[in-house]
């Protein structure tokens, strides 16, 4: 061995010193990179999907991708919701996250910081898009604000809010390999414990309109009282100003599908939930709960 | 993507450096980013993962190199393994110009173990050789660069 103090070669050590490549380049890796990304969440995506036939992340650009129902305590709504909905939940990779099994659209607990409005009480919505880039842009123009699309484990994903300030997320996915038959669009859910219904508490519903029917392409039936109902996006979605569970500027309330819904309002109360009346209304059988750290949703009967 | 954006100057400055040649600077760059995208580890990444990774693309390269030059090397050296001391200061512009005259394998040794500094027993990881194998291997890289040094002071 040489003499390392007396090595001549040893002139030759060239720490890295970074350079900036052509622009076009880095441009063009960019766009490969998220593409590459996104094929390989499609294997991801699959195997996630194995429990169930059903789309759980939506089929069209518009439809609920996901949902974080954020609360404050995680343990005590693992457990509420496996009382009253039968949810099951599968390994989860944080200590802040449970996400229930089979029920769409995929739906995840957290008592964490959200990517966007910090510790959320209540559901912030995940949307599918086709084109993430363009979304981005078109949210914008429309005068919300939101991060540029970034890689995720399960989607290329950003985050911001719409223009009255309401926290989102997108999300481009990959295709559903397997196309859905005629029909089988769970607008209202499937089965017990799946999110039958979203109600969207807007501060400004013509302002609302115009931005998700912008961004998402969506078309709206004017409804009575202040609301207005989403065309044919799963599932199903009304807007509205005037919260029949109180006072609320924004937010979400979901509504979840129970076989007897007298037999889960029971079930409400005696996981210290509070359970309201159980009203006949012309799409079937409901009730206005609450979980046991206050959180508003509905039950549906149909 | 925030991290593509802090690492993708070290990367490609790395790269083209070590390499001379923008376009194959700029297809081992894209290389590194894609291997990592399409084969995500539960480890955080980082731009010193990254910067292995290149380094393994790099010596990828020098490797298929060296396979296509084998076909007009038959005979790769002597088999004499003693490497005699040398006393020189070495101009690091010529040096530069002779490593890039070198054989890749030859190549490839010399820029992991002086160029970015690593050991004996790191650089032999990264080719694949046994630490004897990588120390025979540097013997003979030194001696061709000598050769070629000090033959590039007459012309």
């Amino acid at each position: 061995m040489p003499d390392r103090r007396n090595d001549p070669f040893d002139a030759l050590h060239d720490p890295v010193s970074p350079r900036t490549p052509d622009p076009a380049f880095a441009a063009a890796l960019r766009e490969r990179l998220l593409r590459a990304v996104a094929a390989s969440s499609a294997k991801e995506n699959v195997m996630r999907n194995e429990m169930t036939a059903r789309p759980r992340n939506g089929i069209r650009h518009g439809d609920v991708s996901y949902i974080t129902l954020g609360l404050p305590d995680l343990a005590r709504g693992r457990d509420f919701y496996a009382a009253v909905l039968g949810w099951r939940y599968g390994q989860s990779r944080s200590d802040h996250g449970a996400q229930p099994d089979v029920i769409i659209p995929m739906i995840g607990l957290w008592d964490g910081e959200q990517q966007v409005g910090g510790r959320v009480h209540g559901a912030v919505l995940g949307f599918r898009v086709d084109d993430i880039a363009s979304a981005v842009e078109s949210v914008r123009s429309h005068g919300g604000t939101i991060s540029d699309p970034h890689p995720e484990p399960y989607a290329l994903a950003a985050e911001g809010h719409d223009d009255q300030g309401t926290p989102f997320y997108l999300h481009q996915m990959p295709p559903e390999d397997a196309a859905p038959e005629v029909g089988a669009t769970f607008h209202n859910g499937e089965v017990e414990g799946d999110v039958s219904y979203l109600t969207m508490v807007v501060p400004d519903l013509d302002a609302a309109r115009a931005f998700y029917g912008g961004v998402f392409g969506w078309t709206f039936n004017i409804g009575l009282a202040g609301g207005a109902q989403v065309s044919g996006v799963a599932p199903q979605i009304g807007m509205t100003t005037r919260p029949e569970a109180g006072p609320m500027v924004s937010g979400v309330i979901l509504c979840y599908r129970v076989d007897d819904v007298a037999a889960a309002v029971q079930r409400v109360g005696d996981a210290g939930g509070r359970a309201g009346p159980v009203v006949q209304r012309p799409y079937g059988l409901e009730s206005l709960c609450a979980d046991d750290q206050g959180t508003p949703f509905y039950l549906h009967q149909f | 993507m925030a991290l593509y954006d802090l690492a993708l100057p070290q990367v490609y400055g790395y790269l083209v450096a070590r390499c001379g040649d923008r376009v194959i600077a700029e297809d081992l760059t894209s290389e590194t980013f894609l291997a990592v995208a399409t084969n995500r580890q539960d480890q955080p990444l980082t731009v010193g993962w990254l910067m292995g990774i290149a380094r393994h693309k790099l010596v990828d390269h020098w490797r298929a190199q060296a396979r296509q030059e084998r076909l007009l090397h038959a005979v790769e050296g002597s088999a004499n393994n003693s490497d005699d001391p040398w006393d020189v200061e070495l101009d690091r512009l010529r040096a530069r110009d002779v490593l890039s005259r070198l054989r890749p394998q030859h190549r490839a040794a010399l820029t992991l173990r002086y160029l970015d500094g690593l050991s004996v027993h790191e650089a032999a990881t990264i080719l694949s050789r046994s630490v004897d194998a990588t120390e025979a291997l540097l013997v003979r890289a030194r001696r061709e660069f000598r050769h070629v040094y000090e033959g590039s002071s007459d012309a």
